[in-house]
């Protein structure tokens, strides 16, 4: 008789919908979490007064946030206390041109009649295409994506998607392109595919669809992000599931081919009937289970997984209200400028301060209880750094310079007066996410997200070398992103519910 | 009936064909197009190995 009926190796937000998702099947759930919060990504901490968010910031897609829920018996409004972020952005461009993006589409509309009023129709266009594709699209993340089977009846139950599928064959960039003519209107979309972790040469043109769907309302919870997590766990504990923090798993004990629990760090075992992970499936098949383990094929398959992208995050306490003028600004580049940083700077092991881009998120501008009276957090998502830098120098010996430069460039660039106002900054660096986060390399989004790691080709949520073993989180289908590993966890908790 | 040595023949010449097609389309395509083809092509071989996993 086992300790437990599963044990989830994880407790980010696909750990917890999964642990929560099977703890009201009825099974006895045990999360081992290695740090001191859950939510991995999705998580808060404090400094000096101020709240930060670790790494998401916002949600959207949130109608696949409350099915999880609803499955728990609650709803995502009962439990999370979600603040609108309107606009969805403001984006300040490279030439400086500046426009905002609110959630109504004809506000949006009106927006881009100022900048490139022939550009309308185009506008109009290209919503309604992606309207058309998101809601096709939205089963896809719903439904396990393992094998060919699934892939096929997915096609069959959302016929309309053949139309879409020459998407998955061209970029990004070229979606913008057939769509609109003005470059500034192209950069104002165009960060988009640094959500998918990649630039918009390389990110599959389906992704296209995720500048539409913003507009469908983009939040952020109330006291910190952590509030999405904490809601799983609160509604998992109802249903007995247990939460262990400050626990590392070492092994995943495998029998015969079938994972029958973990040995932790400290040498005690548990046993379970199922195993499921939110961790890297690179560290979970190479280290944790072993290569002894793996059949000859999924031993190649598994090593040829490139990490995605990591991503340096600047936390900032201010003592003035920054001159910004939304939730979240993007500080944007031309696609083509952006490629050219992708290339030649961050896959050769560069990162330059003076050529920044990314996200300026003043959370305390929707949610004013996250800073003392008065003051303000702001948290700066950086460039994609690489993990290993061509100078030779180690992050930690370069982040005191380097949270310098970085106040300096954006003091410069986008937040007049920034420089003299900062209290608190501290900087998280690749090798900070790897240490606190067991993120391999930093990466944020697990693996690569083109279309060769995707779907029937990302790690299958049901093993298919090991028994018993499950996965969740943004290694497996549908990937990176707090709606998207929340609905892992549906998709495994259905797979287990079916199979064991 | 056409000569076996015949019939392979024309195959290689539709080949060669669609080689030449494909190499033409591809010089025409961007250099944010190349990339994408590229990166894909690079990654194809590992496809088989990464559905076993």
């Amino acid at each position: 008789m086992a300790d437990y009926d599963a044990i989830v190796i994880g407790a980010g937000t696909g750990g917890l919908s999964v642990g929560a998702q099977l703890a009201k099947q009825g099974r006895k759930v045990l999360i081992l979490e290695q740090s001191e919060r859950i939510g991995g990504c999705c998580s808060t901490f404090e400094q000096q007064g101020f709240h930060f968010d670790l790494g998401a910031s916002l949600i959207e897609a949130t109608d696949l946030i409350d099915e999880a829920f609803q499955r728990l018996g609650t709803t995502l409004a009962d439990e999370v206390a979600l603040l609108p972020c309107d606009p969805v952005y403001t984006v300040v461009m490279k030439d400086g041109t500046r426009m905002k993006y609110p959630t109504s589409l004809e506000a949006s509309a009106e927006e881009i009649r100022r900048i490139a009023p022939a550009e309308i129709a185009n506008w109009e266009r290209f919503c309604a295409a992606m309207k058309e594709l998101s809601d096709n699209a939205l089963s896809l993340f719903r439904s396990p994506m393992d094998t060919m089977t699934d892939f096929i009846r997915f096609f069959a139950n959302a016929p309309t998607m053949l139309k879409y599928s020459p998407l998955f064959f061209c970029s990004y960039q070229d979606v913008l392109q057939q769509y609109f003519k003005d470059e500034r209107v192209r950069e104002s979309i165009t960060y988009q595919t640094l959500f998918i972790g990649l630039p918009p040469a390389l990110c599959p043109g389906i992704f296209a669809m995720v500048a539409y769907g913003e507009h469908a309302g983009v939040y952020y919870s109330k006291g910190g992000m952590i509030g999405i997590p904490a809601a799983l766990e609160r509604c998992g504990k109802r249903f007995g599931m247990e939460v262990q923090l400050n626990t590392s798993v070492d092994k995943v004990l495998v029998r015969h081919g079938r994972a029958v629990g973990v040995r932790l760090s400290d040498g005690t075992e548990i046993t379970a009937s199922v195993v499921v992970s939110d961790i890297n499936a690179k560290t979970l098949y190479l280290n944790l289970i072993g290569e002894e383990h793996l059949p000859w094929l999924a031993r190649i398959g598994i090593k040829s997984y490139e990490y995605a992208m990591a991503v340096p995050m600047l936390y900032l306490g201010v003592d003035y209200t920054p001159p910004l003028e939304s939730h979240h600004t993007l500080a944007t580049l031309p696609a083509d400028m952006v490629n050219r940083y992708w290339w030649e700077t961050y896959e050769k092991g560069r990162y330059p301060t003076d050529q920044q881009f990314g996200i300026i998120s003043w959370t305390s501008h929707s949610d004013p209880g996250l800073a003392p009276e008065g003051q303000h957090v702001i948290i700066l998502t950086l460039a994609p750094a690489p993990y290993r830098r061509s100078d030779g120098r180690s992050w930690d010996e370069v982040k005191p310079e380097l949270t310098e430069q970085i106040i300096d460039y954006y003091n410069a660039h986008y937040i007049p007066g920034l420089r003299d106002h900062v209290k608190v900054a501290t900087l998280a660096t690749p090798l900070d996410f790897e240490r606190n986060l067991r993120l391999p390399e930093g990466s944020i989004y697990a693996l690569r997200q083109d279309i060769t790691n995707e779907t029937i080709f990302r790690p299958a949520a049901k093993s298919k070398s090991i028994a018993g073993l499950y996965l969740v989180g943004a290694s497996t289908h549908p990937g990176g992103g707090v709606p998207t590993t929340i609905a892992s966890g549906m998709i495994a908790a259905d797979l287990i519910a079916r199979h064991e | 009936m056409q000569h076996p040595k015949r019939r392979r023949g024309h195959l290689a010449l539709w080949i060669l064909l669609l080689l030449v097609g494909l190499a033409l389309v591809y010089q025409n395509l961007s250099e944010p197009q190349k990339r994408f083809v590229q990166n894909i092509l690079r990654q194809a071989p590992y496809l088989p190995a990464r559905y076993a996993v």
